[in-house]
C-alpha cells in the first residue's frame, strides 16, 4: 500500500489519494444469534468512491452500518480520521453521523411530515444552526440535485427519484466527509436510478467527499473507482 | 399470513364475494371466528358491557322508585330530593366503566384489523368489514348486557330485605321526624318497567356498536394492510359550535330542570345527549387546536423539535385527541362533579358528614376514572409510536437525538392538551352549576336564640379542585406520554429500517 | 435505408454517419457502402436525387424512394429473432473454467473476469454520463452495460451451481470417508 503522508489541505482540492479516511480491522458482528459480518478488514480513500457488492444477506449492508458508526462492531475496530469510533458512545457516534458523515437508504428516510427543504435542513438545525441560515444552505443543495422546484412539497408527493435526490441532498448538506449509500437506486427504474447516481458522484466530487455504496447491481457498482465483495460475511479479493 | 385464512373463512368469504354479497349470517360467522386474543377481546367486552348494564339498572331502580316503594335506611335513598345525586353518582361510575369498555375493544385490535385485511383480500367490500366487527362488538355487547340484566335481577331477589332500622320523613312544617320501623337498605322493591330495562340494553349494545364503527372510520383496511387515514381536515367552526352547543344547552337543561320538577328520566337522557356533543365537539375541537397552532409554527420555528411537532400537529391533528380523549372526558365530569360537591357542601350542616363521605367516595370513583383514562391514553399512545416506527428509525439514522425526538412527541401530544383541559374543566363546572343551582338554601344557626332557619348561601366556585384536577391530569399526561417514550428505544432500531439484508 | 430516412445524403457521408450512430459497432467499408446502395437502386428503394461534380469522383445523393419508405417501415414492424446460439467465448471459456478446473482455479478465474468487466463497465458508465454524450453513444453504452451485466449475472449464477454441486458430493461422501480437511464453503480474503 502507498503512503501518502496526509496534509491538512481543504479535501476538495486533495482530490483522489491513496490516504485511509475510513478503515475496519476485522470486525464481527452478529444479529442475535445469526452471525452477519465475520472478520472484515477493509479501507476507504479520500476521495474515492468504493463500491461493496455481494449477494443478498450477505452483511454488506451490515458492513455499512458499522463503518458509519450506527452499529458498533462486537469484535474489531472501525477508525475514522485516526479516532476508533467503533468503541466510542452512542451519543458521540451520533453527533459523527450528524457532522462528518452522511447516509442514503433505499428508502423511509424522509420524514413525511416535513417539507423537502425542511428535511433537508433538519441536519443543520440539529447542530444549531438558525432557520434562515439553514434553509438558504438546503436550497442551494436542493439546487445542485436538481430538485429545487421540490422545496415546499413533502415527501408522499413526489416521485421515488425526486425523493431520493432530496435524501442525497439531505446527506451532503453537513458536507459530509464521508456518505454512505445503502441500495440508493433499489426501489428505483433504470432512468431514474442512473439520474440519482450520475448526480451523487458528482456533486461528491466536487465536494471531495468519499462515497461507500452498498449494492448488488454490478451496473450500479459501475459508477466507482473500487469494488470489494463481500459473501457470507466475509471478503472477497477485488481490485479496480 | 395464509395460515389464519384457514379453510373456515375462505369458502365463506368467496361465497361472499361471489353472490354479490353475503349474508348477515355469514358476516355474523366471519366475526365469531378468530382467535385466542379475539375470545379474549370478546369476552372482556361482554364482562364490561355486564357491568354497566348493572350499575346502569342500578341506578335506574332509585330513579324509578315510586309512591309505594320503601322505606329505606340510608337517606339518600329515601328523600325524593337527595335522589338524583344517587343517579349522576351511577352515571359517573359508568365512565370508568365505558372507558375500560373501549379499552377492551382494543385488546388484539391490530391482529383483528390484519384479519379484516385478509377478508378484504378474498373479495369483502369495506362496508362489509365495518359490518363484521360492528357484529363482533354487538354481539359481545349484547350478549354482556343481557347477563348483567340477569344478575342484576337475581342480585334484587337475593338482597331483598328488610330489618330494623330507623328513616326521616320530612314533615309539611319542613321538620323531620325519625320513625322507627323495617327499612330496606337497597331499592330493590322498586319495580323498573320492561320498557326501560330494554331501552338500557340496546343503549349499551348500541352504544358499542357505535364507538366500535367510528374507532374503525379512520382506519383504512386495504387488501394490502392497514392503514390509518389521517389527512382528515379539522373543522374548526362545527367543532366550536358543537362545544359550545353541547355547553350551552346543558347550562340551559340545567336551568329549566331545576324548575320542572319529577321528570327525571327525559331531562337524563337529554343531559347525555348534549354532553355527547359536547365531548365530540371538544375533541375535534382540540383536533382544530392541534392544526391551527402546527400551521402557525411550522414556517417559522428552528427549532427541531418543535418543527417535528408542528409539522406532525398539521398532518395528523386527531393523533393527539385520540390519544387524550378519555382523560379529557374524565375531566369534564370530575368538574361537574366537583360542581355538585360544591353545591351539596353549602347546603350541609356543619356537623353532617354524610355527604362530604359521599363525595370523598365520589372522589376515589373520580380518581379510578382518570386512572383508566390514563391506561388508556399509554395504549394508544405507545400504539401511535409503533405505527410511525419507520419514520422515527430514519429520524434516529439521520442523526437526531433520542431527546429531541422525545421532546417532539411530547410537545405534540401536550400543545392540544392543555387548552382542551381547560376547556373541559370549564364546561364541566358551568353544567354542574347551572343543573344544581349556584345558591342554595341552608339550615344556619342564628346564634342569638339557638333556633334554626333556612338562609339562602352562594355556592363558592371549588377553584382549587379545579386547579388540582386539571393540573393532575395534566401531569398525569406528561408523565403517561414520557413512559410511552420507552416504546421509542425499542421501536426505532435502526435494524428496523432495512427492508434487505 | 434507416439512415436515409432521416435525409438525403451520398455514399460519403452516408458511411460517416454510420459510424457515428453505431459507434459500438465495426466501421463501413466504402467498397460496401457503394455495393449496397447499388443494390438498393435496382430494387427501386432508393433514387439518385443529384449529382454534384465537386474535384473528385461522382458525388450522387441519394434519397429514399416512397417504395423504400414502405420497405424499412415493414423490417422496422419485423421482430429480430433472438440468438439462438450462444457461441460467446466467454461463456465457452467459464464452463470449461468451471467443469475442468479444481474449486479454486475456477473461483480465481471467475474473480478475475468479473474485474476485467467491471473495469469496462466502469468505462461504458464514464462515457454515458459524460454531459457531452449524444443519444447514440448513451445507446450504445446502455447496450454493453447491460450485457456485460448479464455475463457476469451468469457467471455469478454458474459459480453457485458448481458451488451447490460440490457440496452435494462431499455430503453424500462425507459419510461414509472420514474427512482429510473441514469443507471450506467460501473464499479467504486477498488483498
Amino acid at each position: 500500500m502507498n503512503d501518502l503522508i496526509p496534509s491538512p489541505s481543504v479535501r476538495a482540492t486533495e482530490g483522489r489519494s491513496t490516504h485511509a479516511v475510513l478503515s475496519a480491522r476485522s470486525v464481527v458482528y452478529s444479529y442475535a444469534q445469526a452471525p452477519a459480518l465475520k472478520g472484515i478488514s477493509m479501507e476507504l480513500h479520500r476521495g474515492e468512491i468504493l463500491a461493496i457488492t455481494g449477494p443478498s444477506g450477505s452483511g454488506k449492508s451490515t458492513l455499512m452500518l458499522c463503518l458509519a458508526g450506527i452499529l458498533a462492531p462486537d469484535a474489531g475496530d472501525v477508525t475514522y480520521d485516526g479516532r476508533q469510533i467503533s468503541a466510542e458512545s452512542e451519543a458521540q457516534r451520533s453527533r459523527l453521523r450528524r457532522t462528518e458523515f452522511g447516509v442514503l437508504f433505499q428508502f423511509g428516510q424522509l420524514v413525511p411530515e416535513l417539507t423537502a427543504v425542511e428535511n433537508v435542513a433538519l441536519p443543520l438545525l440539529l447542530a444549531g444552526r438558525k432557520r434562515r441560515a439553514a434553509v438558504t444552505a438546503a436550497t442551494n443543495w436542493l439546487d445542485r440535485f436538481g430538485v429545487a422546484d421540490l422545496a415546499l412539497s413533502r415527501p408522499p408527493e413526489m416521485s421515488g427519484g425526486q425523493g431520493q435526490r432530496v435524501a442525497a441532498a439531505r446527506a451532503m448538506v453537513t458536507e459530509p466527509a464521508v456518505l454512505f449509500a445503502d441500495e440508493p437506486t433499489g426501489a428505483l427504474d433504470a432512468l431514474s436510478g442512473e439520474q440519482v447516481m450520475t448526480q451523487m458522484v458528482r456533486v461528491a466530487r466536487e465536494a471531495g467527499t468519499s462515497v461507500v455504496v452498498i449494492t448488488h447491481d454490478a451496473k450500479v457498482a459501475a459508477y466507482g473507482d473500487r469494488e470489494i465483495i463481500v459473501c457470507d460475511g466475509m471478503l472477497e479479493s477485488s481490485r479496480s | 399470513m395464509t395460515a389464519a385464512l384457514s379453510t373456515g373463512h375462505a369458502p365463506a368469504a368467496r361465497a361472499a364475494a361471489g353472490s354479490g354479497g353475503p349474508s348477515s349470517v355469514e358476516l355474523l360467522r366471519l366475526a365469531a371466528s378468530g382467535g385466542r386474543s379475539d375470545r379474549l377481546r370478546i369476552s372482556l367486552t361482554a364482562a364490561a358491557s355486564a357491568l354497566a348494564t348493572v350499575v346502569l339498572l342500578a341506578g335506574a331502580a332509585v330513579a324509578f322508585i315510586s309512591e309505594g316503594d320503601g322505606p329505606y335506611g340510608p337517606d339518600v335513598l329515601d328523600q325524593p330530593g337527595l335522589r338524583p345525586g344517587v343517579m349522576i353518582a351511577m352515571l359517573m361510575l359508568c365512565v370508568p366503566i365505558l372507558v375500560f369498555v373501549g379499552l377492551c375493544t382494543r385488546v388484539g385490535a391490530p391482529a383483528r384489523d390484519r384479519r379484516l385485511a385478509m377478508f378484504r383480500m378474498a373479495g369483502a367490500t369495506p362496508a362489509e368489514t365495518t359490518r363484521i366487527a360492528a357484529y363482533e362488538t354487538g354481539l359481545a355487547a349484547f350478549i354482556g348486557s343481557a347477563l348483567g340484566t340477569a344478575i342484576f335481577f337475581v342480585g334484587r331477589t337475593l338482597l331483598d330485605s328488610t330489618k330494623p332500622g330507623e328513616f326521616t320523613t320530612e314533615l309539611s312544617d319542613g321538620a323531620r321526624s325519625v320513625t322507627e320501623g323495617l327499612v330496606r337498605s337497597l331499592p330493590t322493591d322498586a319495580s323498573i318497567p320492561v320498557l326501560a330495562v330494554l331501552a338500557l340494553i340496546l343503549l349499551i349494545s348500541g352504544g358499542s356498536v357505535a364507538m366500535s364503527t367510528i374507532a374503525l372510520r379512520k382506519v383504512r383496511i386495504s387488501p394490502f394492510g392497514v392503514t390509518r387515514n389521517t389527512t382528515a381536515k379539522p373543522l374548526r367552526k362545527t367543532s366550536a359550535l358543537m362545544f359550545l352547543g353541547g355547553t350551552v344547552g346543558l347550562m340551559v337543561l340545567g336551568l329549566a330542570a331545576q324548575t320542572a320538577q319529577g321528570m327525571i328520566l327525559p331531562v337524563a337522557l337529554g343531559a347525555f345527549v348534549l354532553f355527547v356533543l359536547a365531548v365530540v365537539g371538544l375533541l375535534t375541537g382540540s383536533a382544530a387546536i392541534s392544526s391551527a397552532v402546527g400551521h402557525r409554527l411550522a414556517p417559522r420555528v428552528g427549532r427541531p423539535d418543535l418543527l417535528i411537532a408542528a409539522r406532525r400537529m398539521i398532518a395528523a391533528p386527531y393523533a393527539a385527541s385520540r390519544a387524550t380523549a378519555s382523560v379529557l372526558l374524565a375531566v369534564m365530569i370530575g368538574a361537574a362533579i366537583q360542581g355538585v360537591r360544591a353545591n351539596f357542601l353549602a347546603g350541609a350542616d356543619s356537623t353532617d358528614t354524610f355527604y362530604a363521605d359521599t363525595f370523598r367516595l365520589l372522589d376515589m370513583v373520580l380518581i379510578v376514572a382518570i386512572v383508566l383514562s390514563a391506561a388508556n391514553m399509554l395504549v394508544t399512545s405507545a400504539e401511535a409510536i409503533v405505527e410511525r416506527r419507520r419514520t422515527l428509525a430514519a429520524l434516529q439514522a439521520s442523526g437526531t437525538p433520542r431527546p429531541v425526538l422525545a421532546r417532539a412527541i411530547m410537545m405534540e401530544t401536550l400543545v392540544p392538551l392543555v387548552p382542551s383541559v381547560l376547556l373541559a374543566g370549564t364546561s364541566g363546572m358551568l353544567a354542574a352549576r347551572a343543573f344544581f343551582g349556584s345558591s342554595v338554601e341552608r339550615n344556619v344557626f342564628i346564634e342569638t336564640d339557638g333556633a334554626q332557619q333556612f338562609a339562602v348561601v352562594g355556592v363558592p366556585v371549588p377553584w382549587e379542585r379545579l386547579a388540582v384536577l386539571c393540573g393532575a391530569t395534566i401531569a398525569i399526561s406528561i408523565a403517561i406520554t414520557a413512559v410511552s417514550l420507552v416504546l421509542l428505544g425499542r421501536s426505532t432500531r435502526v435494524a428496523e429500517m432495512r427492508a434487505a439484508v | 435505408m434507416g439512415l436515409l430516412a432521416t435525409g438525403d445524403l451520398h455514399g460519403y457521408d452516408l458511411k460517416r454517419e454510420h459510424d457515428e450512430v453505431f459507434a459500438g459497432a465495426k466501421p463501413l467499408a466504402f467498397g460496401q457502402v457503394y455495393a449496397t446502395l447499388e443494390r438498393l437502386q435496382k430494387r427501386q428503394h432508393v433514387q439518385p436525387v443529384e449529382v454534384a461534380r465537386v474535384d473528385g469522383p461522382d458525388r450522387t445523393v441519394f434519397a429514399l424512394t416512397a417504395d423504400g419508405r414502405l420497405e424499412l417501415d415493414r423490417w422496422l414492424g419485423d421482430v429480430e429473432p433472438p440468438a439462438p446460439h450462444v457461441n460467446n467465448p466467454l461463456a465457452v471459456k467459464a464452463t470449461i473454467a468451471l467443469l475442468v478446473g479444481d474449486r479454486d482455479q475456477a473461483t480465481r478465474y471467475l474473480s478475475e473476469q468479473r474485474a476485467a468487466h467491471l473495469d469496462r463497465m466502469r468505462h461504458y458508465t464514464k462515457r454515458k454520463t459524460d454531459p457531452a454524450a449524444t443519444l447514440p453513444e448513451v445507446l450504445a453504452a446502455d447496450y454493453a452495460l447491460v450485457h456485460l451485466d448479464a455475463d457476469l449475472q451468469w457467471l455469478d449464477l454458474a459459480l453457485d451451481r458448481i458451488t451447490a454441486l460440490h457440496a452435494a458430493v462431499i455430503d453424500s461422501v462425507s459419510t461414509d470417508l472420514p474427512q482429510p480437511s473441514p469443507p471450506t464453503s467460501k473464499v479467504i480474503s486477498q488483498k
